[in-house]
């Protein structure tokens, strides 16, 4: 189930917050685990036994851990291999068999991918580590546990969210007027942003990555700002409704993303870019392997190996390893003169350096071989005799500026004094939630609600041709 | 009651997002009945208890999503608004699948993967075999799509299927038996703006009118005895405007204009039309043009179901004309046959989609046509079941 279905906000919502509502606070989890494996179980009837197994054995391990004096080590390194052992298996095999000269056998070979495995199994990686380094002593009971690793918000597509920051919070999540109106705003916000937005760059990306002829220069550019557009507004929406959903259920999450593309360098993207994913790379890979404060030759080994593990948890492919290993070397790089250089600029130029860097990144990321992504990214520069323009060109910009400019504005933070302010007047307490800001917004979230719920029903819409032929 | 305000004011928009899908949840359980809507052209997903083998093979979520995406409160509004989103906001000529010319108001569908027309050979050598054995003469009509029709017009980055695989389609029939090519016929660009309907993927009775002649004239060019002459439309039928099959895709709001619909006819026909009926019984007065179709209320009806009542499996027309013939046709056909069977003796239709009846060689016995004209075009050839090709048996 996704959350731009009109079965997750029109059937299962409904039944998940009356559920949970009813129960009293201190019993919440219940239910909410209750649901979240229900939409778990939605898109994975079987595989729902996994992410249920993960919850055991992780909760058991995390016991064990929070009570053993000696060999505490062994422990967490028996509950990350519980953990990894499935997500390697069932994502990387056919990646490894192909690696290894068996292609015939990774052709004949289809297991399936879990909804989440790879956010679930980091959540549940972290909680291991945090008790082992005594920052945390877990949960101590296996449902407020499973309730945390199952919850339907962050399932999905994160936030990878830690046991320290929510724990507490499900202990007893009360219902809190302010933080439900938030979460509706931030839910119906990000509705928008992908059903109108989002989802709609996407036909013309899609069309763009797919074509069989070398692209002109103009449909290059047009391929890599779309798709730049459409990853980041795809994305941080799913982590706005995710936010949200939390917020409404009386849990605040951290947020994921901040504005990626006002970033000057790239390490600055990646402290805006999915922050919970980089963080958990910062403090569970690179800190423990002695992160920056080493010599040159270890801080280089650390930054390639962290950078390519990134790479390879967003997919198993040797395009998202490179992907990985590009931002790599470029913070490496970021580390030395050519850091020290690229400050000094105007900030113009280093915004535009961000942007570009970034762009190019996703072109990799996107580009489904590196032949495709050589190609479009060589079209980016006017060499040779490549045309300027193309049939494909004219036709997405003329279809689609509307979209390009409100995408711009909204990445570039349009609504971010407006957003701010939301939340500053109405979850600080010491601030004032007036009427008219109460009924403005009320007004907006129906708005939103209401078309976004327009173009997921259009997406579904596909009529029968009378007479057809 | 200070404090219940302040909570209010707090948790308003909440509430409201609450209230919204809660309502709508409330709506959809009280939406499983049998609803045949005529703008999806087919019968709304219902809603089943799950059993534990739909649940574990996943089918009853994606029934149950079906269900949800069918049946939403205010559906209908809420398909017409990501219309008018889509084309009054982002400006988009290109929704959904569907390309507007705003200054003409034709609307053009986007392109579908085609088989390979060579999976019909069999059945096609198969169909000349019955006709030669008969001593029937064959004919293949080609029938253009309207992306053919207007393929100087469509966006130049659509990659137009039917004009690439139109050689190889022509070749295959000229295996089987001489061709006529409509494409000039309706594709004129002085007339075809009145030969094609706006909003549906047809050609409008004009198109079918001037196919009939150009149908006739290949007769006569062929030695055979043909259907006399079009007479003068003196009887004219207005229904309602309509929204066709390509504007049911995006909507009232998506669709610059509506198809006006007034069907013409001579006072001097004495056809008598027997629908989905025996060959064999004498005397049939079905009629020709249904009126319950023509003037059904929604906008998305099926108007172009007027001609003939819509696709039937078997029509049988009659009249005191000159010409016997049997044409295995499509819904083209079904605009196409009333004006070619005006002044002949008899046409036969046969939409193999739907006809079970008896043996193509038993009817060519029975019926004694002057010829038999296959006349389709190549989304249909292209998705023609085993069903279809067995027909031409």
């Amino acid at each position: 189930m996704v959350f731009t279905s009109t079965v997750f906000f029109y059937a299962f919502l409904p039944l998940a917050f009356l559920l949970y509502f009813l129960v009293p606070a201190r019993h919440r989890a219940f239910p909410l685990l209750f649901v979240s494996l229900f939409f778990y179980a939605w898109g994975e009837p079987r595989l729902v036994l996994l992410i249920m197994a993960s919850a055991v054995i992780n909760y058991i391990t995390g016991r064990i851990l929070v009570r053993a004096q000696l060999r505490r080590r062994l422990i967490l390194i028996i509950g990350i291999v519980l953990n990894l052992a499935p997500l390697v298996v069932l994502k990387y095999t056919n990646f490894v068999l192909t690696l290894t000269g068996h292609s015939d056998i990774a052709a004949r070979t289809h297991l399936p991918l879990p909804i989440g495995v790879s956010f679930y199994t980091f959540m549940a990686m972290g909680y291991l580590i945090d008790i082992y380094r005594r920052r945390d002593e877990g949960s101590d009971t296996f449902i407020r546990f499973a309730a945390y690793l199952t919850m339907f918000p962050h399932l999905v597509a994160g936030p990878i969210v830690r046991w320290e920051h929510i724990g507490e919070q499900l202990r007893a999540p009360k219902f809190d007027s302010r933080m439900f109106s938030y979460g509706a705003i931030r839910i119906a916000t990000g509705m928008a942003k992908k059903s109108l937005i989002a989802d709609q760059l996407a036909v013309s990306v899609d069309k763009l990555f797919a074509l069989q002829q070398s692209p002109s220069l103009a449909t290059a550019w047009l391929s890599m700002v779309m798709y730049s557009l459409q990853i980041y507004l795809d994305f941080s929406a799913y982590s706005d409704i995710a936010i949200g959903l939390a917020a409404m259920l009386g849990v605040r999450f951290h947020e994921n993303f901040d504005y990626p593309y006002h970033a000057k360098s790239a390490a600055e993207f990646w402290r805006r870019w999915h922050m919970s994913l980089g963080s958990w790379f910062r403090d569970y890979i690179y800190i423990p392997m002695g992160g920056s404060r080493v010599g040159p030759v270890k801080l280089w080994r650390n930054l390639m190996v962290v950078w390519a593990l990134t790479g390879l948890w967003h997919g198993a492919a040797w395009t998202f390893i490179a992907w990985g290993l590009y931002y790599g070397l470029l913070i490496g790089l970021e580390r030395t003169v050519y850091g020290k250089a690229l400050a000094a600029l105007p900030s113009v130029i280093q915004h535009l350096y961000g942007l570009l860097l970034a762009g190019f990144g996703w072109v990799l990321f996107r580009s489904t071989s590196f032949a495709q992504a050589r190609d479009i990214l060589s079209a980016l520069f006017p060499v040779g005799s490549r045309p300027i323009t193309d049939s494909w060109s004219s036709f997405v910009i003329h279809e689609n500026w509307v979209l390009l400019v409100l995408a711009i504005a909204i990445a570039a933070g349009i609504a971010r004094p407006v957003m701010r302010r939301m939340e500053s007047n109405l979850l600080e307490a010491t601030n004032q939630w007036s009427i008219v800001q109460s009924l403005t917004w009320t007004v907006v979230v129906i708005v939103l609600m209401i078309i976004a719920t327009a173009f997921m029903v259009a997406v579904k819409y596909v009529p029968f041709i009378y007479f057809r032929f | 009651m200070k404090k219940t305000l302040t909570l209010i004011r707090y948790a308003l928009a909440g509430i409201a997002f609450v209230l919204i899908c809660l309502l709508s949840f409330g709506y959809l359980t009280q939406q499983n009945h049998t609803v045949k809507s005529f703008l999806d052209g087919r019968v709304l997903t219902e809603f089943h208890v799950p059993t534990k083998s739909t649940f574990l093979d996943g089918s009853w979520m994606k029934e149950t999503e079906g269900y949800v995406d069918d049946r939403m409160v205010g559906r209908r509004l809420l398909l017409t608004l990501h219309a008018a989103v889509a084309t009054k906001v982002f400006r988009s000529n290109e929704i959904s699948g569907v390309w507007i010319d705003r200054k003409t108001g034709m609307l053009q569908e986007d392109m579908p993967v085609l088989a390979p027309i060579e999976r019909l050979d069999a059945g096609l050598t198969n169909l000349q075999a019955i006709t030669t054995t008969n001593h029937v003469p064959l004919l293949f009509v080609y029938i253009p799509k309207k992306q053919e029709a207007f393929a100087d017009v469509l966006p130049k980055n659509w990659d137009n299927v039917y004009l690439d695989n139109k050689p190889s389609v022509l070749a295959e029939f000229a295996k089987h038996g001489p061709v006529l090519d409509l494409t000039p016929t309706v594709s004129d660009k002085s007339t075809r703006m009145k030969d094609w309907f706006l909003t549906d993927h047809h050609w409008s009775q004009y198109g079918a009118m001037a196919a009939s002649t150009a149908v006739r004239n290949q007769l006569n060019l062929m030695g055979l005895p043909a259907p006399t002459a079009l007479p003068t439309m003196d009887i004219s039928t207005k229904y309602p405007n309509f929204i066709g099959s390509i504007g049911r895709r995006i909507t009232t709001a998506g669709v610059p204009k509506r198809d006006p619909f007034t069907v013409t006819w001579s006072s001097k026909s004495d056809l008598t039309h027997c629908m989905n009926r025996s060959i064999h019984r004498a005397v049939c007065n079905d009629p020709i043009f249904s009126k319950a179709r023509g003037y059904q209320k929604d906008v998305y009806s099926n108007r172009y179901g007027t001609f003939m009542g819509g696709d039937n499996g078997i029509d049988d027309l009659r009249g005191n004309g000159t010409g016997t013939y049997i044409i295995l046709k499509d819904s083209f056909g079904d605009s196409f046959v009333p004006y070619f069977a005006l002044g002949a003796k008899r046409v036969v239709a046969i939409d193999e989609r739907h006809y079970s009846g008896e043996a193509l060689s038993k009817l060519i016995a029975d019926v004694k046509p002057n010829g038999v004209i296959f006349m389709h075009n190549q989304l249909t050839m292209s998705t023609f079941t085993d069903h279809e090709i067995a027909a031409w048996r």
